[in-house]
């Protein structure tokens, strides 16, 4: 036995490599394809022990494949991050531009929400021109005689009387606001139902006129317009009584309000205009630039 | 403890990037034999941890991953890295350009023995092309993958 070992060890190497070799030689005559057989146990049982060496060999595959999938994914991310970049640039103006429209859309979706008189035809327009001065305070908006507006014609904003048409051109017109030194519009308290006359003064208060001094006024009454003359439809919003004279000199009482607009900001506008006077020709001399009062 | 597993480790190492990394259609006429060159490297310089079995463990991995019938590989690797062993002493005392031709000579000789036997087993089936452009390309590429065992064999080996 000791012998035994003693040769086994002296031809070690030998007799491992005829080992391995003549493994080799039976693994290949009896597992090649051509005369594989199915039902072989031997077969199958050596299969199923390197399936899973297989896999453990695999495995570095498996994440190799798995980074180059993540790496292209990641590229095609980046592909498309910069395209979209791209379309982004380009919708940026159209963004601002829908966010005009937005604002554009919700002010004359105000304007058709004022209550108007039935009898008064309506259609608005946009201001294009402030043409105030020391001396004046008016507006200039974008429709004129081909869009049907006649001098006299009333400019409405949603938070009240604006002024009125004093010129016409062919495609603008020309308004003087409330706050117009020639603007006089006849108003009432509301609560009251005090008379008066609406006046401008080139500033940004207005001053309620012919109020006597027994006259029923107080600080924050709501002015409408009193639908007497035959310019301002009644009920429209003027402004609130910001300042009553205590003053006893003189007739009447000195009222100071405050217009409901906000002068500064206006950009839409709705232009009432009575059917009956819904003529240009009549009201505007065209030759000398002049508006005639109806 | 791990270390005389290196050897191992880069062989599978090289089968893992030989068979499985390198793409299939494009590179597999002219896909070299990392295996073979690693079987030979360390049976060169460390023949106590690259014999028989390990090349005959190697093959048969090889022949499990590539489909190729059982044993083929198996066979050859242990037939080339007993060779190399037997001219071990002739081989390290040569230039590293004349082991160049070694290799290539050993590719074709691997080569040569799978081919006959799978002539046995599948009537000269073999995809002759591939007979061709592996040796080349294993002796191209021996350069620089000898050059990677170095490194190994310097950082884990030396001392051990």
């Amino acid at each position: 036995m000791v012998e035994l070992f003693a040769l086994f060890k002296h031809y070690r190497n030998g007799i491992v490599a005829f080992l391995v070799l003549t493994v080799a030689i039976v693994l290949m005559l009896s597992l090649h394809s051509s005369e594989f057989d199915r039902n072989d146990v031997v077969s199958g049982r050596i299969l199923d022990v390197v399936g899973p060496v297989q896999r453990l060999v695999l495995a570095p595959l498996v994440t190799y494949r798995q980074i180059q999938t993540r790496i292209s994914e990641l590229k095609q991310l980046d592909l498309d991050n910069r395209k979209m970049q791209a379309e982004l640039q380009k919708l940026r103006p159209l963004g601002s531009r829908l966010e005009e429209l937005k604002q554009e859309n919700e002010r004359l979706h105000k304007l058709l929400k004022i209550p108007f008189d039935p009898d008064y035809h309506r259609m608005s327009a946009r201001v294009v021109g402030d043409s105030s001065s020391a001396f004046a305070r008016s507006l200039i908006i974008n429709a004129g005689k081909a869009e049907g507006v006649f001098v006299n014609a009333i400019v409405v904003v949603p938070e009240g009387v604006l002024g009125r048409v004093v010129m016409v051109g062919p495609h603008t017109s020309l308004v003087i606001t409330l706050l117009d030194l020639n603007s006089r519009v006849p108003v009432l308290v509301q609560r009251s139902r005090v008379r008066g006359i609406a006046a401008g003064f080139n500033s940004r208060k207005l001053h309620m006129e012919f109020v006597s001094h027994e006259a029923d006024v107080k600080v924050d009454d709501l002015i409408v317009t009193s639908g007497t003359g035959e310019g301002f439809p009644k009920g429209l919003v003027v402004g609130r009584v910001e300042k009553v004279g205590s003053g006893s000199s003189g007739l009447f009482k000195k009222l100071v309000v405050k217009p409901a607009v906000d002068f500064d900001h206006i950009e839409n506008v709705a232009i009432f205009m009575v059917p009956s006077r819904y003529s240009v020709d009549k009201s505007f001399d065209w030759d000398s630039g002049l508006a005639e009062e109806p | 403890m791990l270390i005389p597993w290196v050897p191992a480790f880069t062989v599978w190492l090289a089968m893992v990037l030989q068979e499985l990394s390198l793409p299939y259609t494009a590179w597999s006429v002219f896909r070299p034999d990392l295996v073979l060159i690693s079987l030979f490297y360390w049976r060169l310089y460390r023949s106590d941890l690259c014999g028989p079995v390990l090349a005959f463990i190697a093959g048969l991995l090889l022949d499990v991953i590539s489909g190729s019938p059982l044993g083929l590989n198996a066979f050859s690797k242990v037939v080339i890295v007993l060779l190399v062993g037997h001219f071990s002493i002739r081989l390290r005392a040569a230039e590293f350009l004349h082991l160049l031709p070694v290799i290539l000579l050993l590719v074709v000789l691997d080569m040569f023995i799978q081919l006959f036997f799978f002539a046995i087993l599948h009537d000269n089936a073999a995809y002759m092309p591939f007979f061709i452009g592996r040796p080349v390309a294993t002796m191209l590429v021996m350069p620089l993958v000898v050059a990677i065992l170095i490194h190994i064999h310097k950082s884990w080996l030396e001392y051990s």
